[in-house]
């Protein structure tokens, strides 16, 4: 839920260094992509759902 | 066997990958005078120009930014250079090597370790940058929130070059990752446009950065932390020294 608010209200603009063969595309996400890749739960979305939970447990830690 | 205090970076620019190597090019430039360092720029970062450095310098250490998949990673405008059971991963062996380039510590990684590669850093899923914020793409290096994620990444060839061990250089990595997240979230980053979308990228870049292999090799001769009291005892003992230190010198004969 908290991610999804992020991401909602974010303007960030990221890439990513993979290569998926040849004469794809610049891999590059806004962040209503990476709340797709989310919602779908792809490799991308469950990267960015860890995140948010090794986020969590630092600051629970660090309490 | 390669020589020490060599290092090859190879450094495309295409398909944001200057973001990285502008990074990349600063750190090196601050460790010119201690080794020998090879930067394979732009245009140069092409698979015949990276063979021909490392057969003609002999690298303990080689560098390369790129995208890149499970089982290869490629150079400028996505050039493939190294895959899995290729002969360029086999060139490897005997060197330390950082890949910063996505999910190649799943495969090519483990095989550049298989094939006598000393120690392999790399990332074993996607790894993210930001290139821009509220409605703007930066340029490389221009601002904080675009080095960020490099700044903590290439810690591993600050540390190298400065004569850490393998292992000591992968602790100051995750660190560095500690201390930028730190930046964004209680530093002087926490009220920046974005700062919440950069502590997300480097949490997960931090959680994909491996290393395998040896944890106590080094590529640089140890930056000497006792001259200047090592240079006063010379200056006022002068040939006493040489004396000392010719005591302390094991002799054979033993054995």
């Amino acid at each position: 839920m908290r991610l999804r608010q992020l991401l909602s209200h974010s303007t960030a603009l990221f890439a990513v260094l993979s290569n998926t063969g040849t004469g794809v595309t610049e891999r590059v996400y806004t962040p209503q992509q990476i709340l797709e890749e989310i919602e779908k739960g792809t490799p991308i979305g469950k990267q960015w759902i860890k995140a948010e939970e090794n986020i969590i447990m630092r600051f629970l830690t660090s309490r | 066997m390669p020589r020490m205090n060599t290092a090859v970076l190879i450094l495309p620019q295409m398909h944001y990958l200057d973001y990285g190597s502008c990074v990349m090019r600063r750190i090196a430039s601050q460790f010119m005078n201690r080794l020998t360092i090879v930067e394979l720029n732009d245009g140069d970062a092409m698979p015949d120009n990276i063979n021909a450095a490392i057969q003609q310098y002999d690298p303990i250490f080689v560098f390369g930014i790129g995208h890149g998949n499970v089982g290869i990673y490629t150079v400028e405008c996505r050039t493939p250079y190294m895959t899995v059971c290729s002969s360029t991963a086999s060139m490897m062996a005997g060197r330390v090597i950082h890949l910063n380039s996505c999910l190649t510590a799943q495969q090519l990684g483990r095989d550049l370790i298989a094939k006598g590669a000393t120690t392999y850093y790399g990332n074993y899923e996607e790894f993210y940058l930001i290139i821009g914020c509220n409605g703007q793409i930066y340029s490389p290096c221009s601002n904080k929130l675009v080095t960020t994620v490099f700044d903590a990444e290439y810690t591993v060839e600050k540390s190298l070059f400065s004569g850490s061990t393998t292992g000591q250089a992968q602790q100051a990595r995750l660190k560095a990752y500690d201390d930028e997240i730190n930046y964004w979230t209680t530093g002087p980053g926490a009220n920046q446009p974005c700062a919440a979308d950069a502590v997300r990228v480097l949490e997960i870049d931090k959680s994909i950065a491996v290393m395998y292999g040896s944890d106590s090799a080094v590529v640089a001769t140890p930056i000497p932390t006792t001259l200047p009291f090592a240079a006063l005892l010379a200056a006022v003992a002068g040939l006493g020294i040489g004396v000392v230190m010719a005591s302390t010198t094991p002799t054979g004969g033993g054995k």
